[in-house]
């Protein structure tokens, strides 16, 4: 090795070497801190974004928008398939609109007999999609609204058909949708004709599991899959989508909600019922003020 | 003669940095927001260590520092970990660039990679350890794969657009 030994050299040497070090005890600092006070750090992370990617919307929307054409003009090439098979669903939808005018017939009948009360309608808030997470470690996108527009964290995001994700991670313009798929979600649902309760577990794969089935034997696929309320973040009710049997033989959701083409979302404006903390005052006469708290009664909960 | 080098660097690191910063776009662009069917090769370890073996100049730490570190802000990664495995990977590879350099290129091929194998495994082992959730396995092993394969045809890309070739081992002192 011919290297000459300069002292300036040595110097400048030395001191990269100082830097260096630095440079990975920060990093391992950060990573520690990231981990201890995880919720500090994502906020921190979002903040973040918040500043850069409102900024750079202006660059992603042509590309996206030329992406997606190129995909439409793919499209366009089994138009006639299509329109065929249009036809023949649309044949087959009349026949369905037909039952489904004589079951609305037969609910209205039963919901005039029982008088019973429906809980208020769900309003919605809707948003664009800003940038998608980019890695395989979290399935979720940024939307466009933030705090300033009354978003709170939790809320249950939707597409025009199916539940999407939820809203995990705010800030003052923008927030983040968790979505079904990511690995660290769960969501209580319910399998509709056995009222079987289940977790929805994401994979990292568009088939999200379902986890924690009491009986198996009463699921079969194609049975359709709604959020069940428990734990009080989701209203119940909300569509998921519908159980598969998947090539792992494990039962898995085929979800209602198209991810191929998101970009507006739906937020459900969400408000937990009030929950029965004695349940002794729903049997008991009420006492006089002053000693029990007012409490809201809805007998049809 | 040095200071003409060192103008030209920053416009080299600048490009450098612009390369990252088109990652991390298409990275964000909402065009599919599907779990990806191909997991994505790492591109930006390939043409960084390819530079640093061949001008560590044009890609010093804190430029890589910086470069990782803005991905794991902006990828949801966990924050720090995955800076943590390339910048040290990237050292591993600037130590050895001399001898690198004097051996034929299957050697290096086989030496970075293997450096981003061990990287890799150490990453892994930091988030099992600290208990944070993973992308399976089987993408992390797809996506090495790929980067191998990748890595030659970077190499040449990079030497027949940018003229970026090792440098004559004879002027060893020249060119650090």
């Amino acid at each position: 090795m011919a290297r000459r030994k300069d002292p300036e050299q040595d110097f400048a040497k030395s001191i990269r070497r100082i830097l260096f070090g630095l440079t990975v005890f920060f990093l391992v600092l950060l990573y520690l801190f990231w981990r201890i006070d995880s919720p500090r750090a994502e906020q921190i992370r979002v903040s973040i974004l918040d500043k850069v990617v409102p900024n750079m919307e202006w660059a992603m929307a042509p590309v996206t928008r030329v992406s997606r054409l190129i995909d439409d003009f793919q499209s366009y090439g089994r138009i006639y398939e299509q329109n065929q098979e249009l036809r023949r669903e649309l044949q087959q939808m009349k026949a369905w609109r037909e039952a489904a005018v004589q079951l609305e017939q037969e609910n209205a009948r039963l919901l005039d007999l029982n008088k019973v009360k429906l809980p208020r309608k769900l309003s919605y808030l809707s948003g664009v999609i800003l940038t998608d997470a980019g890695s395989p470690f979290s399935q979720s996108a940024l939307i466009n609204l933030g705090r300033r527009d009354g978003i709170v964290d939790g809320w249950a995001v939707m597409d025009g058909l199916g539940l999407t994700g939820r809203i995990a991670g705010l800030s003052e313009k923008s927030s983040r949708v968790l979505f079904l798929t990511d690995s660290t979600s769960r969501v209580p649902v319910t399998l509709k004709p056995s009222n079987q309760r289940a977790i929805l577990t994401g994979d990292s794969s568009l088939l999200p599991s379902l986890e924690f089935i009491e009986n198996t034997d009463l699921v079969r696929p194609g049975d359709r899959i709604v959020t069940s309320g428990d734990g009080g973040v989701f209203p119940s009710g909300l569509l998921v989508g519908q159980v598969v049997l998947a090539s792992d033989n494990r039962l898995r959701a085929r979800l209602s909600a198209d991810y191929k083409r998101l970009t507006f979302v739906r937020i459900v404006r969400h408000t937990p019922q009030p929950e029965i903390a004695t349940p002794d005052q729903l049997i008991n006469p009420r006492l006089p003020n002053g000693i029990i708290v007012e409490q809201d009664e809805s007998p049809s909960e | 003669m040095t200071a003409e080098i060192s103008k030209f660097i920053w416009v080299k690191q600048g490009a450098l940095a612009a390369f990252a910063f088109l990652i991390l776009f298409y990275n964000l662009i909402p065009v599919s927001l599907t779990p990806d069917d191909l997991p994505k090769p790492d591109l930006l370890y390939c043409v960084i260590a390819a530079i640093i073996v061949r001008r560590p100049q044009i890609a010093p730490f804190w430029l890589v520092v910086a470069i990782f570190l803005t991905l794991d802000i902006f990828l949801q990664r966990p924050l720090g970990a995955w800076t943590l495995c390339m910048l040290l990977a990237l050292e591993a590879v600037r130590a050895r660039r001399y001898f690198i350099r004097s051996q034929l290129f299957s050697y290096e091929w086989v030496v970075v990679l293997l450096i981003y194998l061990v990287a890799l495994i150490v990453f892994r082992f930091i988030l099992t350890v600290s208990l944070v959730a993973m992308p399976p396995l089987s993408a992390d092993v797809i996506s090495f794969f790929i980067t191998v394969v990748l890595y030659p045809i970077i190499v040449f890309g990079l030497a027949t657009l940018f003229g970026l070739r090792r440098p004559n081992t004879g002027k060893r002192g020249e060119t650090q």
